[in-house]
């Protein structure tokens, strides 16, 4: 057991649980708080969005997340806001109200769920539109309404509220954050958890964890988890139980996002809705912004990390198969110190990375040059979905002469690869339609779909050369003209 | 939300009745009650094999692991091991044989779920192979019936073949579909005194529950009370699947003793039970240059699952349905359910109806690509007029389906659309536009007539609030609100007088399966008929009191604004809550029971011939879609939908059913794809590879018209059910991007897109257009 301090909807908690609970059975079974709903435990349906503020940089941040996927021991330090620390039958939060006025309930089970993620949005998006909505409730299935009613309701309040956001704050929030603030300088990590066990370690800083490292016998076949979104899919589903863990997502110093000469660093511990506010990122690699829209849920792109992305080696990563394609590398660390490699030689079977023993990867360096990027994926559902086969394009032109090209692929083999022949074919080549066709068939030639329950092997390919000709069509749209 | 308007839309249009608790996550679910001390988990050990003779089974180790109360398999049934209900063909567990990937085999009940599911490891069981039946084809070759075949004839069909101008035959197959409520299955089982067990259960029918629990128990039907609050969704997912769990549960709470849970977590619950039933339609059509229709026949080759479940009413409702808004002067239709070695597929929102309507929409789209007519053309042409009689023999009486396809036409912009449609396609290559055209004619009441009867039960107390219990379950349609406001305006008080109560059968027994879009018709009925009693006798009682210089009539009495008065002399009156302590003092029933039974209608099964339905549900809709043909992804740009509803008890109630059934209907024909591998396990079992509709499908632009009127042929209050009909309007959809598709080459050609319209099927059919057209 560990103990932990938090807060839970204003209301300071100390309590202890065991390291291999997640926050949905904490809420639900610990704190006999039933409002949070729990309809598939890895993800994907939302009924148990809840919203979570953590101390970053001297600043509390909120955000919606399902709470299925969050290990319970992780709430230490942070606030917890669940349904029942909005609105009661009596005294309606507006986003409730909302939702009842525009008959957005009906069996009433996502309800909740929806709630959160609609106060989560509000929370950080004091004039969100439609397509913000659509994003933020794009991660909460509703099977009754259609979404039509929730979509007005938080319309309605998106337009109310608009001028004073303050307003959707429930009382309680005034003193949090100073409370939250105070609380987080005087909880000591080592002293306040529990170590007897010593199952689950989270580290404050590089130094706390390479120093627990060096007792190998105690870390031996440790699993790092950092954002944890597929990892406590894993746990839930599969009932994978690892033995021990070690937590990197308290370590400040792989959360950053700074400018390098002619690249751009991205901490490893970065989640995806970090990226995705960040300015350098907007201005100089749109790419990755539009890419991470389409990862996950909003929920998952709170809590999910670039470093862990990277490193969950999933062979359709959306995300790591436009830094492929943008010549990304990853810089490592471990005690003895950094070490950098290509991104496109980091994976060497499925599931396999080139990650040694009591080493973590520390950052992603991605050039920023002039080049024409573009990233398609494949996938049955418009959001939250895996792809089928994705693919990026990065190209450097001098005038309408390729110098330089990338093209890398996700779901064709058991890692996101670099298609080196048909990238190699393009350099020194003047776009043509003809280039564009013969990309395709050497491509088609250096791949090896399997068939699977994502798609079959032909469906594959041809999505492959879809993608092709889609990359050019953004690309160079006069040639289709 | 406070200006005046609103208020009048509140008024209007009530919310929902448990709103303000489900919105703030204090309304409970069943796992949301709290937890009895002693509460024991149970857990299940299903068979891994679609068909295996069971060798043995080894308990012995997960008996003695401690926490564990009870490990159970088909031997300790005290009663009979049969949870059948149409066909008595199901066994709760069974004994020698599973006929399923994910039947259960043997139960566990444990002081915690870790424990339970630690003690399912342990149990052994030696399985002896069988060849399992696993697909249509299979199930024909084998001739794996779960019943004799049955027919609807009218006409002549040879002699409507030999008249046509044209015939054309194919087969298309319809594609399956989770229910995916987002409560999984659960149930609760209480043990009381005196051999007693109180269940609570996620059930769209509590009164099967109460029945197939005691006969496996070995109790009576008074021993069983089956209480049901609400459900997290139900879909039809929880019409018969429910039953198996809360059997498991009691059977459990009956051999501990102590309260027992089960409850299926999403990967379980999408693994182990049955499904929407895919069907093989094979078609032939024959009609005329003008494209009216001078025969149909088909033949529904049915999936059912290993056990009949309702696979026979499902597939009488998708033969009643073949002929959809048309007329069919000679037709035969046939209707064979397959035996496999699936899950028992069961009920799903349209039951075997939207099949039956997939396939002659089809097979309409065949005839307009045959005679180069304008598919909404093709459709007029063959609509049903007033007077017509159905296959089945059943006159249509109010058919104002021309009406609304004038409306849907003139909402459209019809022409001009199809123009701006043609337009853009012969711009853009690799995005295509296609319309779709569906009509819906959808049959009210059960076909299997005993099911048409409910009850409800309304006792007023002496404060002068309402206590109102009824045969429906509350599962998100808001039959509690549709009931509450019948009772509201018969009593003429507010809403805040009256409360639903959880459906229990100590209240209302013998309740019929909450399913057939047709609750809040028969317990807003019974509820009504309830209430007229009571009112009648107040009304005498109130004619007393008001006497004063002259005699009060009776018919002049009004119930209105929780007030009672002479509508000739309004300034005296009395009030509700008065008038009810009076009513009590002189002891006047407070109280009344209301039996409800659909009228005039009648079916004979086997012969295919009566007049099942009360009434029919009209309307119809329109989508355009847009294709990318390079990823085979599509996006509703917008749908247009003219819904004729009779009178609306509550359009807000009314519009949310329109666009929930409208994006589950989407779902079926596109994107919700299951999956399973060469054993007949289904590998689609997590929404992370099940895709249902996100808010990100939801059609860019969806113009709703809910048209009303006054016609006999409606229910309570002149109101039309809405549940089922207007998931048809999903099938738009389809057949628009398989109008998009076939834009690709030029219309030339017709595309066989495969069902449901993945990606992969839209990219695959695309492929095989281009490489004929080529």
């Amino acid at each position: 057991m560990f103990n932990i301090s938090f807060f839970l909807n204003g209301e300071e908690v100390n309590t202890s649980v065991p390291s291999n609970l997640n926050t949905l059975s904490f809420i639900r079974n610990h704190l006999n708080l039933t409002g949070t709903k729990e309809g598939c435990s890895e993800g994907d349906c939302g009924a148990c969005t809840i919203v979570i503020g953590k101390v970053r940089n001297e600043k509390v941040r909120y955000v919606a997340v399902n709470s299925c996927l969050i290990p319970a021991i992780r709430l230490h330090g942070k606030h917890l806001v669940t349904i029942e620390g909005l609105g009661s039958p009596d005294n309606l939060h507006p986003i409730q109200q909302a939702l009842l006025d525009y008959h957005g309930i009906q069996c009433g089970y996502c309800t909740p769920g929806v709630v959160m993620s609609l106060f989560g949005l509000f929370l950080n998006n004091k004039r969100p539109t439609e397509n913000d909505i659509h994003n933020a409730l794009e991660g909460n299935l509703c099977r009754c309404t259609g979404y039509e009613s929730i979509k007005k309701a938080a319309i309605f309040i998106a337009n109310r509220f608009k001028n004073y956001p303050n307003k959707l704050l429930p009382s309680y929030f005034t003193e949090i954050n100073k409370k939250l603030l105070s609380f987080n300088k005087r909880i000591l990590w080592k002293q306040d958890i529990n170590e007897t066990y010593n199952n689950y370690n989270i580290p404050k800083s590089l130094k706390e964890l390479f120093t627990s490292w060096d007792d190998t016998s105690k870390y031996e076949s440790c699993k790092i988890i950092n954002g944890g979104t597929d990892l406590m899919v894993d746990i839930n589903i599969k009932k994978n139980l690892y033995n021990k863990f070690i937590d990197i997502s308290e370590i400040e110093e792989i959360n950053f996002i700074r400018r390098k000469n002619h690249s751009t660093l991205i901490g490893a511990g970065t989640t995806f809705s970090e990226i995705l506010e960040n300015c350098i990122i907007k201005l100089k690699l749109p790419i990755i912004i539009s890419t991470i829209l389409q990862i996950g849920s909003q929920q998952i792109r709170n809590i999910a990390t670039i470093g862990g992305n990277i490193g969950n080696a999933s062979p359709v990563a959306d995300l790591t198969t436009v830094l492929i394609a943008l010549d990304a590398k990853l810089i490592l660390k471990s005690k003895s110190g950094l070490r950098k490699v290509n991104l496109s030689d980091f994976y060497l079977s499925y599931k396999k990375i080139l990650l040694r023993t009591n080493e973590i990867i520390f950052a992603i360096e991605i050039p920023i040059k002039k080049t024409l990027t573009s990233f398609e994926k494949g996938a049955k559902r418009k959001a939250v979905d895996i792809a089928s086969v994705n693919s990026a394009i990065c190209l450097e032109l001098k005038n309408r002469t390729i110098t330089n090209a990338r093209i890398a692929l996700g779901g064709v083999a058991p890692f996101p690869v670099l298609a080196v022949k048909a990238s190699s074919y393009l350099k020194g080549k003047i776009i043509t339609k003809d280039t564009t066709k013969k990309v395709s068939s050497i491509l088609n030639a250096e791949i090896k779909p399997i068939s699977d329950l994502r798609g079959s092997k032909e469906f594959r390919t041809l999505l492959v050369r879809n993608q092709i000709t889609r990359h050019f069509l953004k690309l160079f749209p006069e040639l289709y003209a | 939300m406070h200006s005046n308007k609103d208020n009048k839309y509140r008024e209007t249009f009530p919310q929902h009745l448990s709103g303000k608790w489900l919105v703030t996550g204090k309304a409970r679910f069943i796992f949301d009650e709290p937890k009895p001390k002693d509460l024991q988990f149970v857990k299940i050990l299903t068979s891994p094999h679609a068909h295996a003779r069971i060798v043995s089974i080894d308990k012995s180790q997960a008996q003695n692991i401690k926490g564990v109360s009870t490990v159970l398999s088909a031997e300790d049934i005290p009663g009979k091991n049969q949870i059948g209900v149409v066909a008595k063909d199901e066994p709760l567990l069974p004994h020698s044989k599973v006929n399923y990937v994910g039947q259960p085999v043997v139960i566990v009940a444990a002081d915690s779920v870790a424990i339970a599911e630690t003690a399912i490891k342990q149990i052994k069981i030696k399985y002896k192979l069988l060849k399992p039946i696993l697909s249509i084809n299979q199930a024909l070759k084998n001739n794996s019936l779960l019943s004799e075949i049955r027919k609807i004839e009218s006409g002549n069909i040879q002699k409507g073949f030999a008249q046509s101008d044209y015939v054309i035959e194919g087969l298309v197959n319809t594609c399956s579909q989770d229910h995916f409520y987002l409560e999984t299955q659960i149930a609760r089982a209480i043990p009381t005194e005196d051999n007693e067990f109180i269940i609570q259960s996620a059930t769209q029918s509590p009164s099967e529950v109460q029945d197939v629990v005691a006969r496996v128990l070995g109790l009576k039907n008074k021993d069983i009370t089956v209480d049901v609050r609400r459900l997290g969704g139900g879909f039809g997912g929880k019409e018969r699947a429910a039953t198996i769990w809360a059997c498991l549960a009691a059977l459990a709470a009956y051999k501990t003793r102590k309260p027992c849970e089960l409850r299926l977590s999403r990967v379980d619950d999408m693994s182990w039970r049955g499904k929407r039933h895919p069907m093989e339609c094979k078609y032939k059509v024959g009609f005329n240059k003008d494209g009216k229709m001078k025969a149909y026949a088909i033949e529904f080759n049915i999936k059912g699952g290993a056990y009949t479940d309702l696979s026979l009413a499902i597939m009488q409702r998708a033969m009643v349905h073949a002929d959809n808004a048309y007329f069919m002067p000679n037709a035969r239709i046939i209707g064979r359910p397959l035996r496999t070695n699936f899950p028992p597929n069961t009920a799903l929102r349209g039951f075997g109806a939207p099949q039956g309507i997939f396939a002659i929409e089809y097979t309409m789209e065949r005839i307009s690509h045959k005679l180069k007519i304008d598919p909404i053309k093709i459709r007029q042409a063959n609509l049903y007029q007033t007077g017509q009689k159905t296959p089945y023999g059943q006159k249509i009486q109010d058919s104002n389906l021309s009406e609304l396809f004038d409306r849907l036409k003139k909402n459209s912009g019809y022409d001009k659309l199809v123009q701006d449609v043609h337009k853009f396609n012969h711009k853009s290559n690799y995005i295509k536009r296609g319309i779709g055209i569906t009509p819906v004619k959808f049959g009210l009441s059960f076909t299997k007539i005993s099911h048409n009867q409910t009850s409800a039960l309304i006792w007023i107390y002496e404060d002068g609030t309402i206590s109102v219990s009824h045969g429906g379950i509350e599962m998100g349609q808001e039959v509690n609100t549709k009931v509450a406001q019948v009772v509201e305006k018969q009593f003429g008080v507010s809403l805040d007088r009256i409360r639903i109560e959880s459906n229990n059968t100590r209240r209302i027994g013998n309740s019929t399966p909450t399913a057939a879009s047709a609750c809040a018709d028969l317990n807003g009925n019974a509820a009504k008929i309830a209430a007229d009693k009571i009112i009648s006798k107040l009304k005498h009682f109130a004619q007393k009191l008001l006497y004063q210089k002259q005699k009060t009539k009776l018919e002049n009495i009004v119930f209105k604004n929780n007030i009672i008065f002479d509508k000739q002399n309004p300034k005296s009156f009395i009030t509700f809550t008065d008038l009810v302590k009076m009513a009590f003092a002189e002891r006047i029933p407070l109280c009344a029971h209301g039996f409800y039974k659909t009228p005039n209608i009648n079916f004979d099964p086997i012969k295919g011939q009566g007049s099942p339905f009360l009434y029919f549900v009209y309307g119809c809709a329109l989508s355009l879609v847009e294709v990318d043909v390079l990823s085979g992804n599509f996006t509703i740009k917008k749908t247009y939908i003219v819904h004729e509803m009779g009178k609306s008890l509550n359009i807000a109630i009314d519009r949310g059913q329109i666009e929930g059934a409208f994006l589950q209907g989407v779902g079926w024909l596109t994107i919700e794809e299951l999956l399973y591998d060469d054993k007949g396990f289904c590998i689609t079992n997590t929404p992370s590879t099940y895709k249902i509709p996100t808010i990100k499908d939801i059609a860019q632009e969806l113009n709703i018209e809910m048209i009303e009127r006054d016609t006999p042929y409606s229910s309570v209050l002149g109101s039309k059910a809405i549940g089922e009909p207007p998931l048809i309007y999903g099938e738009s959809v389809f057949f628009a991007i398989k109008n998009a598709i076939e834009s690709v080459a030029d219309y030339k050609f017709e595309t066989n897109l495969t069902i449901p319209a993945t990606p992969e099927s839209i990219i695959m059919a695309i492929e095989e257009l281009k490489k004929i057209s080529d």
